[in-house]
């Protein structure tokens, strides 16, 4: 006999382990499917030598064309992409880099954690361009004070209003004389710098910090394997009233009943089922009455090693012993008091000191090239820059319906470029960057404003947009679709804008969020 | 004894009991301890319930790999292109001795097309450059005569890359004679470091 599952959860990373988090400890029993298996910590890994690997740390060629990320020592833990396809216009490649295990992108995540600011949720009332979100960083703001101490966010509090403060682990460690020099060099520019803010522990994932109190209060159950193909609607009520999943290894079908769904696969493979979720009813998808599932598709633009310098000092191991490591974070200051002339919204920084510059950066080869090489070995001062991109309708996920993962589910044929404000920021980054640098003394080796493809930050927003408009938005304040009452989509697709700052902290906050309102609302009898 | 235990690890089974014929023959020894106690120290079988771990190397550690992709005269350019590259250095093996030719020939066989394309007329290149510039084949010239060819690698680096299809290949070349060479068993041996040993934590594949 199937039980009577409250809520089912589709997707265990930031958003779908938050939302078990939250209403299991609300006493609301939990179905969770995840497409992947569970990694176990003891038997899935053991320590090996670059050259006992096959291909000697290069990787199989061609297994990841869209996923730099991957390393032959990490291959297994990213989502295959000849099982799971997908398609775009040649001309406009985009990166789809997804994980498919209990977990999700908890499991790999870089782990910065930055609030949202109202330059985000309110944007446009501050230079008209886009939309604002329905909800403001007052709203928001009990959330993330919750979430931080979950995720021990260490960082330091500088009271800027593009970067709100939060609930930090105090960072108080020492800087090394070279970012000293950097922060001089930022302070004379006017330029502000911070440490990073970053969640810490050996692990820093939804699979030790939500998924274990969840299943401790007795409410949860967690299927792993489970590839939903639709979520289904009772034709009566309108209402959902679970879904249809296919077991991954024996290939046999199953339907999880429940009586909500909170959708948080990640922002596309959300949209994609809402999208395959089709029926007479719901012919462009569900919850689509808007029309405006699938668009607004954006994420943050990455420039990798935007300068590349060397601290001279460093050179030969000859600079003091505290001259190289650390590093640290460069806000947006951009678009903040004043208007730049060239583009709208603003862009950020991570820099760090240390290591050994890449040999593609030094025009020597034999003798004299691994002579260099030993003299810079701990002289590198890089910079990366993450910036804003403007969510457009035109950019979106369709369905192809050609095209089918190895469970015959239709793919995605996703479409997103950058524009000219993108460009134009990317180029000013690179000259700000090699100023910072060349203040502080450093020898720039290389510069470049070449935007990695559109969703390789692998932090791909929108296409599921929040919106106080049911006619131009798929979701409510509280990331409920406009159509269905007991349907809610909590990832990363709900976001409007993303400014600069790394989304995975917003996403627990509106998941967080999100769950508390379904749970109140279930136990009012009005979900 | 030695042979159950041969059988064992190449079978890649965990136990005597996955292996009913033998596992049979266990209440016979139990019936004789006396005749396995009579046995010299080096001729006693381990215990019964010993599931071995036997050394084994990948096969790159035992033997050489055969060269399927280059045509011969093409891996004798790269070959030679390697020596000059990365040259054997202070006590480190170079390209050669970390055996990256072969390693690239084997790699960019299994690369995409594209990948193969910018090697094989690279390689070519090179070639055809050198016996039309010094009238001989490349594996021939000196380092001073090679180097007129390789200019390529004294420009500036820069994001779009050389603009010809020779420096495209040569850029790609130095990174990945590089990469085979400082991966290398070899190299990495040679450093004597536990930190520079290579070591990182694998992922298996999961079920």
């Amino acid at each position: 006999m199937t039980p009577d599952y409250d809520v089912l959860i589709i997707g265990s990373g930031a958003s779908g382990g938050m939302a078990a988090h939250t209403l299991t400890k609300l006493g609301v029993s939990c179905l969770m499917l995840d497409a992947g298996p569970l990694l176990d910590f003891e038997r899935d890994k053991s320590l090996k030598a670059v050259y006992d690997l096959p291909y000697r740390g290069f990787g199989e060629p061609g297994r990841f064309p869209h996923v730099t990320q991957a390393s032959e020592f990490d291959a297994n833990l990213w989502a295959d992409e000849k099982q799971n396809p997908y398609t775009y216009d040649p001309k406009d490649p985009y990166y789809w880099v997804r994980i498919r295990l209990i977990g999700g992108k908890t499991l790999r995540w870089g782990r910065a954690s930055w609030r949202l600011s109202d330059f985000e949720f309110k944007g446009k009332d501050h230079d008209g361009h886009g939309d604002n979100w329905p909800v403001s960083l007052k709203d928001l703001a009990p959330y993330y004070d919750r979430v931080e101490p979950m995720f021990r966010v260490s960082g330091r509090k500088e009271g800027w209003p593009q970067l709100p403060d939060g609930i930090f682990l105090a960072d108080e460690s020492r800087d090394s004389l070279s970012v000293q020099r950097f922060l001089d060099s930022a302070r004379n520019m006017q330029v502000p710098t911070t440490k990073q803010r970053r969640s810490t522990g050996s692990l820093a994932s939804s699979v030790n910090l939500l998924l274990p109190d969840a299943l401790m209060t007795g409410k949860l159950k967690i299927v792993p394997n489970a590839i939903v193909r639709e979520i289904s609607v009772d034709k009566d009520t309108g209402r959902v009233n679970g879904a249809h999943f296919v077991d991954r290894l024996s290939k046999r079908d199953f339907f999880a009943p429940a009586k909500a769904v909170v959708v948080g696969a990640s922002c596309l493979e959300s949209t994609r089922l809402l999208l395959n979720s089709k029926s007479r009813q719901h012919a462009n998808g569900l919850a689509n009455s808007s029309g405006v599932l699938g668009h607004y598709l954006f994420d943050q633009f990455y420039v990798k090693n935007v300068v590349t310098a060397i601290v001279p000092e460093a050179r030969g191991g000859k600079g003091a012993r505290n001259l190289m490591g650390g590093g640290g974070y460069i806000p947006r200051f951009r678009n903040l008091a004043d208007r730049e002339k060239s583009f709208v919204r603003g862009y950020a920084y991570d820099f760090g000191s240390g290591g050994t510059p890449s040999a593609k950066y030094i025009p020597m080869y034999g003798e004299a090239l691994l002579k260099e090489l030993a003299e810079l070995q701990n002289t590198a001062f890089s910079l990366t820059t993450m910036g804003e991109t403007l969510p457009r309708f035109e950019h979106h996920a369709r369905i192809n319906p050609s095209v089918k993962d190895e469970w015959g589910i239709p793919s995605l044929h996703i479409t997103q470029r950058y524009t000219d404000n993108e460009y134009a920021m990317a180029k000013d980054s690179m000259n700000v960057a090699e100023e910072l640098c060349k203040g502080a003394g450093f020898e720039v080796l290389s510069k470049h404003f070449e935007m990695v493809p559109p969703g390789e930050s692998i932090h791909e927003l929108g296409t599921c947009r929040m919106g106080a408009d049911p006619k131009a938005s798929v979701l409510n304040a509280f990331n409920q679709t406009h159509d269905i009452k007991n349907l809610f989509v909590m990832d990363g697709s709900s976001f409007v804008s993303g400014g600069s700052q790394n989304p995975t902290l917003t996403i627990l906050a509106l998941s967080m969020r999100a769950s508390e309102y379904l749970a109140e609302g279930m136990r009012k009898g009005e979900i | 004894m030695k042979r159950r235990l041969a059988i064992q690890s190449l079978l890649g089974l965990p136990g005597i009991s996955a292996l009913p014929m033998l596992a049979q023959q266990a209440p016979t020894d139990k019936t004789k301890p006396s005749s396995v106690e009579k046995l010299p120290p080096e001729l006693k079988p381990p215990p019964i319930d010993e599931f071995p771990k036997l050394a084994v190397v990948r096969p790159d550690a035992a033997v050489a790999g055969e060269a399927k992709f280059f045509s011969s005269s093409q891996l004798e350019t790269l070959r030679h292109l390697a020596g000059i590259l990365f040259p054997a250095s202070a006590g480190r093996p170079g390209a050669a001795e970390a055996s990256a030719p072969e390693f690239l020939d084997f790699l960019i066989g299994k690369s995409p097309a594209t990948r193969q394309r910018l090697y094989r007329t690279g390689l070519d290149k090179l070639d055809s450059d050198a016996r039309h510039r010094f009238g001989k084949s490349f594996p021939h010239l000196t380092a001073v005569e090679a180097d007129s060819l390789l200019a390529a690698l004294h420009q500036p680096w820069s994001h779009q890359g050389p603009a010809d299809e020779l420096g495209r290949f040569l850029e790609a070349a130095k990174e990945d004679l590089l990469r085979a060479t400082m991966n290398s068993r070899e190299f990495l041996a040679s450093s004597g470091q536990r930190r520079a040993s290579g070591l990182g934590t694998y992922w298996h594949a999961l079920d």
